[in-house]
């Protein structure tokens, strides 16, 4: 393992793996083998099943309406789509979509770089954070939930006890739309940080010490050593950074569905939250896929960006 | 004059060395507030200032979440669910990863990539017609319904991968000369050769899975199966019941990945190398 300092070594990548079992060695025609499509076969089985057959079915599903009680289903074609255009709900939801993920995505870059660049000189500080910064990220979205619905209870949480304490005015914080989306943006970006902040201080600690060395010998000042070295050398991590956070982001609707079950009228209700209410509470499951799959579309988008980043490392 | 600025620099580390730490304990009160608060009696829960007298602190909570439902059956389940699910993906994860590193096949990277392109469209988009397929399985109502559909996970199979490709090829050629099937290559070689990346991806499933609420939520309806989160959230959602109940639910649901992380730290670690996602 990697001494206690280093915070992290990352594992060595090699681009291209090795080739190994062509048939055995003395025969030089490569031999067709069964071996490593049954070793796939799990996973692939898995795949198929739990992933790319219900993203196709969900395709088709999206065509038709179901009547849940009668169990029947009748062709509406681009049906659903159409009234996806002209239902306020839906459009709610795209945009709370759209400024929940501009908020908490550079919300979580800007802080995790932020905390990695102040504990990055404290070595003690650095093995806490090593666990203290991880915890949030391993607890479930219904602890975490259950946390901040306490943490920020109107009546009885420890916020607004602070606040009439001092005699200040206490805060709605879930129960109005302003301050509800702002403690869903924060528990969220909280529930994360920790996580990508790791990530930071491991493309951190690849920074050679040479180059601050030199650019304090020409005088630069802590900002510009800041703006001109650590940054552009953390340029891979802070891509995966963002990539990962967009995914991880669009899974934060458990939490957000305990937090603030979508209020107050629908000010913190998500595409996903969206859907899974068309789906299982109004009983229109063709419907709710419609929404799902016109967020496909952006959701393979950053997959492929993802994609696109582990090939320039030479990860795949 | 020197000792001087020797002396402040000094200083100045300590106080930054403070401060940082001051960071972590700051960044964690949400938590340490809610399991705070589960000890403290009924009567001191809502007061401001706080009791932090631990004189006054109280079990009573905890006796309290017992009543609420037949909470040692629902640890069970939870026990059952994360064990299973995450024997399931060391085992599938391994096996794809050994196929993925050391062999040479038609299909090869067009797998690869499938595999951690498509395993990373969050369930939750696709959560409707999963549901179906469940249902036509028969799976709903069901901890099989909640332990099979997560087990593949990109990132167990990403992670397998890496580790496998680092096994010196020449080891497995020797056990392929002296007549080894693949089979028994995997068993014998790869599994123990591969036992600290074995052990990163099954706790980190392992968490996961115990930690998962939206699956039990669509998948399980009869109390009978619950999980610990999906009745800690049934209880969050209706204001039947005491928050100093609540919270000593919380604690005792968190309690277990806590005494996991804290002991296996350094895999998680690895886990957020590779760029992990909660799979």
């Amino acid at each position: 393992m990697a001494s206690s300092d280093s915070t992290a070594s990352v594992p060595d990548l090699p681009s291209k793996p090795p080739a190994w079992a062509n048939g055995s060695p003395s025969v030089r025609r490569p031999a067709f083998q069964w071996a490593p499509y049954l070793f796939l076969l799990p996973t692939v089985g898995l795949l198929f099943l739990f992933s790319l057959y219900p993203m196709l079915y969900g395709v088709w599903m999206s065509l038709r309406t179901t009547d849940v009680i009668h169990g029947t289903s009748t062709f509406v074609g681009l049906n659903n789509y159409l009234q996806l255009f002209h239902d306020p709900q839906f459009g709610l939801s795209v945009l709370n979509t759209a400024w929940y993920t501009l908020t908490v995505v550079p919300l979580i870059v800007a802080g995790s770089i932020a905390i990695a660049v102040f504990l990055r000189d404290s070595r003690p500080a650095r093995l806490l954070a090593r666990v203290g910064f991880y915890v949030p990220f391993v607890l479930s979205p219904v602890v975490v939930a259950t946390s901040w619905k306490w943490l920020l209870n109107e009546d009885l949480g420890v916020i607004n006890g602070f606040l009439k304490w001092a005699g200040l005015a206490t805060i709605p914080w879930l129960s109005s739309d302003f301050s509800a989306r702002v403690s869903v943006v924060v528990a969220t970006a909280w529930n994360l940080v920790g996580f990508y902040m790791l990530m930071v201080l491991a493309g951190l600690s690849q920074i050679s010490a040479e180059f601050y060395e030199a650019a304090r010998i020409e005088g630069a000042t802590g900002w510009h050593r800041f703006w001109h070295i650590t940054l552009p050398m953390l340029r891979p991590t802070i891509l995966l950074v963002v990539i990962l956070a967009t995914i991880h982001a669009t899974q934060a609707f458990e939490t957000i569905l305990l937090l603030t079950d979508g209020g107050p009228g629908g000010a913190t209700r998500l595409v996903v939250q969206n859907m899974y209410q068309s789906a299982f509470g109004r009983l229109q499951p063709g419907y709710g896929v419609a929404q799902a799959v016109v967020l496909l579309p952006v959701i393979l988008f950053v997959a492929w960006l993802q994609m696109r980043l582990f090939k320039q490392e030479g990860v795949i | 004059m020197r000792a001087g600025k020797e002396k402040r620099k000094a200083l100045g580390r300590v106080v930054h060395d403070f401060c940082a730490i001051a960071v972590c304990l700051v960044f964690l009160v949400p938590v340490l507030w809610a399991i705070f608060s589960a000890f403290q009696p009924p009567s001191y829960l809502f007061t401001f200032p706080p009791n932090f007298d631990p004189r006054k602190f109280s079990l009573s909570n905890f006796q309290a979440v017992f009543a609420t439902g037949d909470v040692p059956r629902y640890a069970l389940n939870s026990l059952i669910v994360a064990t299973s699910s995450s024997l399931i993906t060391v085992f599938a994860s391994s096996m794809a990863g050994f196929a993925l590193a050391k062999y040479r096949f038609l299909g090869r990277q067009f797998t690869f990539l499938l595999i951690i392109s498509v395993l990373l469209v969050p369930l939750q988009v696709l959560m409707v017609p999963v549901f179906l397929v469940l249902k036509t399985l028969g799976w709903i109502n069901n901890l099989i319904g909640i332990i099979i559909p997560p087990a593949a996970t990109a990132t167990g199979t990403f992670m397998m991968r890496q580790y496998i490709i680092g096994i010196p090829d020449e080891l497995l050629e020797a056990a392929r000369i002296d007549g080894a099937s693949h089979w028994k290559i995997y068993r014998h070689m790869i599994l123990p050769l591969s036992a600290p990346a074995i052990g990163a991806v099954g706790i980190l499933s392992f968490t996961w899975r115990w930690n998962d609420y939206l699956w039990p939520l669509i998948v399980i309806n009869n109390q009978q199966n619950f999980t610990l989160q999906l009745s800690l959230a049934n209880l969050v959602g209706t204001n039947t019941v005491e928050w100093g109940t609540l919270l000593a639910y919380a604690t005792l649901a968190m309690l277990p990945v806590l005494v996991v992380f804290l002991s296996f730290q350094r895999y998680f670690l690895k886990g957020s190398l590779s760029g992990s996602v909660k799979g």
